[in-house]
């Protein structure tokens, strides 16, 4: 698809992502979606049309969130799409904006995880799935992914473990995490197992949150500002059939999104400036630099090693914490990222400041539940 | 007496001295398919035929979950079977020694065993693999 317009990110908006049982996920979306009006400035009778992003519990998303903010009687779309929900939304106001039927539009996105029905469960398969009859988590997906990189490309205890300690070390200058602490090696190799190799501090904690982002038309944003953060490329792509042929580390459905998201944008993966991505599970950010292009497959365990992915390093990885310290509010964090990265194009991430950045990748993939592997992923591209 | 059931219909045929896997072929592509599908997705085919998968094959990875999951109490040991003859791998529970590290390529064959017993008292039966020699 050729979008005709280019889209800027004119307002955005979080919560806090941490543990908050006593606010309703509107609540959660309420804050987010004042904050991102607040940001961009503008009159909120301006929004032209609305995407909600939630994936459990309730319906009417958006509806309900932004009647509170002063946004109704225009086109609403509410969207689940698994861990992919928040980069979907995203990904479906841009198109409406670079194709020309609207000029300005919100995206809200929440999710209570603390509250939902699927709290404080391993989250299984779907109902009747084979693979989760049998005993299939999510957890499980991720250690048997563990055990890949172990055996095949080298990967110790060690460097699991950094993946958790780095991100949870960034978390700690994120105001939007509630959970700010440094891990040690120690700490997360003794907290309780879930399944092996993987404990409690290799796997992202239940959270709650929200996160909401306005896009514009370049005219519209330069009404209100003089530095706009321009979403370049934005794209979302379900698996083909051979990426449930089970090899677990070299993804190809995130390998073909990003050789796309390159092409749309006419970059490559060496002008990344910083990457948001899905870490819901330590292992996650290991097998993702060799499919996002970082580095050759095969040489993923020495690219970790390398200190890349540091804040100051080549091309940090999760400055804001990732997944792993921050949860995954499911319908959120693909929409969070987006915020996270426009704060470091815009150069107000404070302490976790990524210095200099210009282009960044906000991924997020999701599914793994219905026939064990991965379904659906987007990549949201920011430039400055 | 309590039942005893297979956990799922027309997957496996249980010749009496082991299970045999059912899964289908794709008479155009020869993809093989475990479970069964009603057409190709490599292909789009309707034409599949039955197939029984072999009984060995190699361990491509496994993990043991330490907490209760589905009808399973821990530690459950959980695996990727590879199996050659086929190009096919499958999930399932594996028969290992929970203390002992099993590298990858490890030859496992497939028995047919007890899964978990339901509230009425049926014993309900599935298949998984076990480490084997050759």
């Amino acid at each position: 698809m050729k979008p005709m317009r280019d889209v800027f990110i004119l307002g955005i908006g979080q919560t806090v992502f941490g543990k908050f049982p006593q606010m309703t996920p509107i609540q959660l979306g309420i804050q987010a979606a004042k904050a991102a009006i607040q940001d961009a400035g503008i009159d909120a009778r301006l929004i032209e049309v609305a995407y909600g992003g939630r994936s459990y519990d309730d319906t009417q998303t958006a509806e309900n969130i932004l009647r509170y903010v002063g946004i109704a009687g225009i086109p609403m779309y509410n969207t689940e799409n698994a861990c992919t929900t928040g980069a979907t939304v995203v990904n479906q106001l841009w198109k409406d904006i670079a194709s020309g039927i609207h000029d300005i539009g919100i995206v809200v996105t929440c999710e209570s995880m603390t509250t939902s029905s699927k709290a404080g469960r391993l989250v299984g398969a779907a109902e009747g799935d084979l693979n989760g009859t049998l005993g299939i988590t999510m957890p499980a997906y991720f250690a048997l992914i563990a055990y890949r990189l172990m055996e095949e490309r080298g990967a110790t205890l060690e460097d699991l473990a950094y993946i958790s300690i780095k991100n949870h070390r960034n978390a700690c200058m994120n105001p939007y995490a509630m959970y700010r602490k440094d891990l040690t090696f120690e700490e997360i190799v003794n907290a309780k197992m879930i399944c092996d190799p993987l404990t409690t501090l290799l796997c992202c904690p239940v959270t709650d949150g929200a996160a909401s982002i306005i896009l514009c038309t370049g005219g519209i944003a330069r009404r209100y500002t003089t530095k706009p953060v321009r979403l370049a490329s934005s794209l979302v792509l379900s698996a083909p059939y051979e990426a449930w042929d089970y090899n677990l580390i070299d993804n190809p459905l995130v390998t073909e999104l990003a050789r796309r998201t390159y092409e749309t944008a006419g970059i490559g993966p060496e002008d990344l400036d910083l990457i948001e991505l899905h870490d819901a599970f330590a292992p996650e950010e290991i097998t993702a630099v060799s499919c996002l292009g970082l580095c050759r497959t095969g040489e993923e365990v020495s690219y970790i090693r390398s200190g890349a992915s540091e804040i100051g390093g080549r091309c940090p990885i999760n400055p804001s914490g990732g997944l792993l310290s921050l949860g995954h509010p499911l319908g959120a964090s693909g929409a969070r990222v987006v915020c996270e990265v426009a704060q470091h194009l815009r150069g107000t991430a404070g302490d976790r400041q990524v210095k200099g950045a210009k282009v960044g990748m906000a991924e997020m993939i999701g599914g793994y539940l219905t026939g064990l592997g991965p379904s659906i992923a987007g990549i949201n591209l920011l430039t400055k | 007496m309590s039942e005893k059931r297979f956990f799922m219909d027309g997957m496996v045929r249980d010749t009496g001295s082991a299970p045999v896997l059912l899964g289908n072929r794709c008479s155009k592509c020869n993809k093989v398919f475990f479970p069964k599908v009603d057409f190709c997705p490599h292909c789009l085919s309707e034409g599949l035929e039955e197939r029984e998968l072999s009984r060995k094959g190699t361990l491509y990875a496994y993990t043991i979950t330490r907490i209760r999951v589905a009808n399973f109490e821990p530690p459950h040991p959980l695996g990727i079977i590879f199996l050659p003859d086929d190009r096919l791998s499958l999930v399932a529970p594996l028969i290992i020694d929970v203390n002992e590290k099993l590298k990858a390529g490890t030859k496992m064959e497939v028995v047919t065993a007890p899964l978990w017993v339901e509230e009425d008292g049926t014993r309900i039966y599935g298949y998984k693999f076990r480490r084997c020699e050759e």
